[in-house]
């Protein structure tokens, strides 16, 4: 098995230090960083999200994949930074206020940094305003709302209209997800996108942004 | 002895030596022969003309307890800020509700079900927002955690739990049933204690640790469930399980065990650390129900072969997913075991296709109103079911 096989295999299997051994030694046998990136970090997290949807991976699986994957990625970014390279997009994340679950929020951050994007992580329990300061701060392609209770999803209305409120609605998509959430309701809150797990977020972030 | 000559410290002392404090109490629902007839024919899948039907007052802690709520304020949690007093009249406020609306359950009691208490007694910090409250983890690494099962005699939450227990037998004189409380199990003990993304790497990282973790949450659960049911007065027609929601009655005496965060493992973990505990635990009880999301289908298969447990409940989720695949639980459920279905009213949808689908025999059907008003309406609508 090769180097750059060796590394794809490491982050599906979530082998976090066989991870960080494979991309430091196909560095040194002259791999380019961005590429590593493209042509096997990111397809290697989507075939993990594949293997979530078809339901032979599960959570603790996906989890650690991603911490290999963000070993990997450790070594990398000193490089893919001097050279200049962007990501596929970057996006604002959050579970809303009220709810403290950060399981599935963390999970659609796995995948998206998995799919390329730069995520900018609040947290969890993140008030409408939070959401307004940090869109206007870094700018986002996208913003993503998470809410595992019912109690709790009506907050992600609240951030669609702060950002209305504050003229900055039109700059992004919002893609919201969690357990309690439906496509219906998601249209109806006027989210632009719904998703319905992690790996399918990262997926439909990908189209929206027309990578 | 009987009930009237112990204080009150005296029973929950006496729960914690293994030693059965009170005589029997006699519980008002119990003398109506046709309502206990219901309940045991659910419990045998025997005949039955309609299913089970309930209807829990209140569904959040605000809702259902407010005079205890407005005394809790948000932020950290400790045992001592548990004040048995407004626990006490909302319970009484409760039990007037639940006479009104008459329904096949009962009021039925148990030290505040909204403590996350499994995991407090464990060590998390417990915190609450006014109108939910949350356990935080306890533990960093697994390396350097004091490996010790707290004691029931000594640790405050176990104590505060017993004493507000002992303080509902004493409020209820026999006017209705008490229960253990809400007791989440291993699975969730060790999420709550680890962190839900900690908690779900743990069993790849280090399973040697979890395993030994969850057989020591699962021998606390143990102790922690029959102290309390220590305090449950003996009752010659039975006991109920469950609290302001689930509920189930037994000829013996009976609890609930739940463990949603088996939704973040994978069946084979599943099969490997929890289901033999949960195992071990239905065991020492002599009726156990089992508590489930439908985020955990996967395991229905493997736990309706759990001798041990005798109902099974499945949650209809609240946001209606998966329907096709809950129904398919159900159905599995149901072959084997009676079956609970809790879910939020919707008598159009999903109740209605339960009630037309499924038979009725080991059928029980629960649901939630925000008040009293909401309640009596779906009775009403309950009975007007073909």
């Amino acid at each position: 098995m090769g180097t750059v096989e060796e590394l794809r295999e490491a982050i599906i299997n979530g082998d976090r230090t066989a991870a960080k051994n494979s991309v430091e030694q196909a560095l040194k046998e002259g791999s380019d960083a961005s590429k590593l990136l493209s042509g096997v970090l990111i397809p290697a997290m989507t075939e993990v999200g594949d293997r979530f949807e078809r339901q032979e991976f599960f959570v603790p699986e996906m989890l650690v994949a991603a911490r290999a994957m963000q070993e990997a990625l450790a070594v990398l970014k000193p490089r893919l930074q001097a050279a200049d390279v962007k990501p596929a997009g970057k996006l604002v994340l959050a579970t809303v206020k009220g709810d403290l679950h950060d399981i599935g929020k963390n999970l659609v951050a796995i995948m998206m940094e998995g799919a390329g994007l730069e995520v900018v992580d609040l947290g969890v329990d993140a008030a409408p305003d939070s959401v307004v300061a940090a869109v206007k701060e870094h700018k986002p392609d996208l913003v993503g709302l998470s809410a595992l209770l019912t109690t709790t999803m009506p907050m992600m209305k609240e951030v669609i209209e702060a950002l209305k409120q504050a003229g900055i609605r039109d700059s992004v998509k919002v893609i919201v997800g969690g357990a309690p959430l439906t496509e219906e309701y998601a249209k109806s809150i006027g989210a632009d996108l719904y998703a319905a797990d992690a790996a399918s977020a990262a997926r439909v972030a990908v189209k929206a942004l027309g990578n | 002895m009987h009930m009237q000559q112990l204080s009150h410290r005296a029973r929950v002392l006496k729960a914690l030596n293994h030693q059965e404090p009170d005589k029997e109490v006699g519980v008002g629902i119990y003398s109506e022969p046709q309502r206990m007839e219901r309940h045991r024919a659910f419990l045998d899948k025997g005949p039955a003309d309609r299913p089970l039907v309930g209807c829990n007052i209140g569904f959040f802690m605000h809702e259902a307890f407010p005079n205890f709520v407005k005394r809790l304020p948000p932020g950290p949690v400790t045992p001592d800020m548990i004040l048995a007093e407004p626990f006490l009249e909302d319970c009484e406020r409760l039990y007037q509700a639940y006479r009104q609306l008459d329904d096949d359950y009962p009021f039925i009691a148990a030290a505040f079900i909204y403590v996350p208490w499994t995991e407090a007694i464990m060590g998390c910090p417990i915190a609450t927002s006014g109108t939910t409250m949350w356990a935080e983890p306890c533990v960093n690494d697994w390396g350097t955690w004091r490996w010790k099962k707290p004691s029931l005699d000594s640790n405050p939450w176990a104590q505060k739990l017993l004493e507000l227990m002992q303080a509902l037998v004493e409020h209820s004189k026999g006017r209705y049933p008490v229960a253990p409380t809400l007791m989440r199990g291993p699975a969730d003990m060790l999420s709550a204690m680890r962190g839900a993304s900690r908690f779900a790497m743990d069993f790849l990282d280090c399973p040697d640790a979890m395993r030994r973790a969850a057989a020591l949450c699962s021998e606390l659960w143990i102790d922690l469930g029959k102290a309390q049911l220590r305090l449950v007065p003996r009752s010659e027609q039975g006991y109920f399980a469950g609290a302001h929601g689930l509920r189930f009655w037994a000829p013996d005496k009976s609890i609930w065990l739940q463990e949603d965060a088996m939704a973040l493992l994978s069946p084979r973990l599943f099969r490997e650390f929890i289901l033999p505990l949960d195992d071990a635990i239905s065991q020492e009880f002599p009726y156990v129900g089992f508590h489930l999301h439908g985020s955990a289908l996967w395991a229905v298969g493997d736990l309706v072969k759990v001798p041990g447990l005798d109902v099974i409940e499945l949650n209809m989720e609240a946001a209606r997913c998966d329907v096709e695949a809950t129904f398919k639980g159900w159905r599995k459920i149901q072959e084997n075991k009676p079956l609970v279905i809790w879910g939020p009213y919707d008598l159009e949808g999903w109740i209605n296709r339960v009630w037309r689908e499924f038979p009725a025999q080991g059928l029980s059907i629960q649901t939630t109103a925000a008040d009293l008003v909401g309640a009596l309406e779906v009775k009403a609508a309950f009975a007007s079911m073909p």
